[in-house]
């Protein structure tokens, strides 16, 4: 192992191609910059999903006709039912308390009621790995089958909407995710193959003298991988200061924490090292005496 | 040490550049290998440096064979070989040292080392004063030099020579040949590809010749085996 040869050479590999290098590294760094902004996207997404997560609760009316005893064997069986964490009674004077809250400056209007008209419901608050709409649409199907209960509410159609998004937008970073390897891969693989043909003289004199494969491949390998870095860094910078531009209108903005970030650099390191690594192994192999 | 062994080899599946080829080369042995262009020399050449392989037959480098030569195994036999070409195939960009060096960098040697067997190999070929200068500012004789310390940096068992003296004045070419003489005598065998066949007349070294991919002719060495092998410090002279 000689780590000082490879970076020499892989430096100098970049300094002799700097126009091919500069558009390499430019491609990967807007690749990743548009894979960092929808995943950013997707990251936002998906935290203002999870900060009201544990609001996702079924209402289950009870019907005006049921009497106390029904009432409470109603809430036994909510609490029975498999997903379901508690079921917490709620009055027809906790029901207008809490309206009256909401309401809040408005409450006013509540004043001209003779009667509450509001009917007793149970709170169905659900295990966490229940809070999704398929789930949340089963369990208010059960619900609504107990006697006693009249009707049941939980957003259905907003649920259904804001799910369908998520995952859109996933499907969207997955096919991002391809699109943006695939060409950041094409693009360094076109950039080493010049450096390659640049030095194929050396690489021929290399293979004479009994370097092996290995030796001859690591410099070029150690380049695509430098533009997969230099590209991802670049990239990201641009994507930080849209994040801060956003973040500074609108508030409540999340970037990549370091983990996330790490895991970005590394991906673009892997796309460098794919896209060299091919070009490496494609040229050696057509070298005369390549095998 | 070499062995050919009914060796035929054909290219791009029309043109046979070996028909059943077989001799030996022992180690220490100056052997020349004659004949017009494309007659086959260098492809005997490539095939010592399993470059490239038979189509039938085998050859055999030291205990290295081409019927089952594992590629991995390829960069070992070569750092036992040195080759040196008409060309040169020097780096341009790199200094005569550098060039030098190289061989044994590829090889993961420490720099210390590097660095000692490359001035010992351009003080062997006498280009030591030169160690900084770029290719293109040697002469034919010089670059050739260079190559020849290049090629013995490795301290090669056999050195393989394909047309050394192609892009060499005379007087060049008889400081070269001087040099490989010299190389041979210290028991590094040498077999040496040239068209040239009035250069070859001259020295007393065995003459494989080829034509049509087949060898025509066998002449033994000249000298007495001790003779052969005590050549050094004799000058040689063409004329």
């Amino acid at each position: 192992m000689r780590p000082g040869y490879y970076w020499k050479e892989a430096l100098a590999g970049m300094r002799r191609a700097k126009l091919m290098s500069l558009l390499s590294v430019s491609t990967i760094s807007a690749a990743l910059f548009l894979l960092g902004a929808f995943l950013l996207v997707t990251i936002n997404f998906r935290s203002a999903v999870s900060s009201f997560k544990d609001k996702f609760e079924i209402q289950a009316f009870l019907a005006e006709t049921c009497d106390q005893h029904q009432a409470l064997v109603a809430g036994s069986y909510i609490r029975e039912i498999p997903g379901v964490a508690d079921a917490v009674y709620i009055s027809k004077e906790e029901a207008l308390r809490r309206f009256r809250a909401e309401l809040a400056d408005k409450a006013d209007l509540l004043q001209a009621l003779e009667t509450n008209p509001l009917p007793r419901s149970y709170r169905v608050i659900l295990t966490p790995d229940q809070r999704d709409p398929e789930a949340m649409a089963r369990i208010a199907e059960k619900v609504q089958r107990i006697p006693g209960i009249e009707d049941t509410e939980y957003g259905r159609d907003w649920l259904g909407r804001f799910y369908r998004l998520g995952r859109l937008l996933v499907m969207l970073d997955v096919a991002l995710l391809l699109v943006v390897s695939l060409a950041s891969v094409i693009v360094i693989f076109n950039t080493i193959q010049l450096t390659l043909y640049a030095r194929r003289q050396a690489i021929e004199i290399m293979r004479l003298v009994g370097a092996t494969d290995g030796f001859i491949r690591r410099p070029f390998l150690l380049e695509g991988m430098l533009h997969g870095l230099a590209g991802t860094l670049a990239g990201t910078a641009v994507l930080y200061l849209f994040y801060r531009l956003l973040s500074a209108n609108f508030g409540q903005v999340t970037f990549f924490t370091a983990r996330e970030f790490a895991v970005l650099l590394g991906f673009g390191v892997w796309l460098g090292l794919a896209g060299s690594w091919i070009a490496v192994r494609r040229f050696l192999r057509r070298l005369p005496g390549g095998g | 040490m070499i062995e050919f062994t009914k060796v035929s080899k054909t290219f791009q599946d029309s043109w046979q550049a070996l028909r059943d080829i077989s001799f030996t080369v022992e180690r220490g042995e100056f052997a020349f290998i004659i004949g017009p262009s494309g007659c086959g020399k260098s492809t005997v050449l490539r095939m010592i440096l399993m470059d490239e392989f038979p189509d039938e037959g085998t050859v055999r480098v030291a205990e290295h064979r081409s019927d089952n030569m594992r590629r991995a195994d390829i960069p070992r036999l070569r750092r036992k070989l040195g080759v040196i070409f008409q060309d040169f195939k020097l780096l341009a960009d790199r200094t005569v040292y550098e060039n030098v060096a190289f061989a044994l960098e590829v090889t993961g040697a420490s720099s210390g080392l590097i660095h000692k067997k490359s001035m010992a190999a351009l003080n062997e070929v006498g280009l030591a004063h030169k160690r900084h200068c770029l290719p293109f500012q040697l002469s034919g004789g010089e670059q050739q030099k260079a190559a020849i310390a290049r090629a013995l940096v490795n301290d090669p068992f056999l050195l393989l020579a394909d047309e050394p003296t192609g892009n060499v004045d005379p007087a060049g070419t008889l400081e070269i040949m001087q040099l490989l003489r010299d190389i041979n005598a210290k028991g590094t065998a040498v077999l040496m590809a040239t068209h040239e066949q009035e250069l070859v007349k001259k020295l007393p070294f065995r003459i494989l010749t080829v034509e049509g991919g087949r060898i025509v002719r066998d002449t033994p060495c000249r000298l007495a085996p001790r003779r052969a092998a005590a050549t050094e410090g004799e000058q040689l002279t063409l004329s």
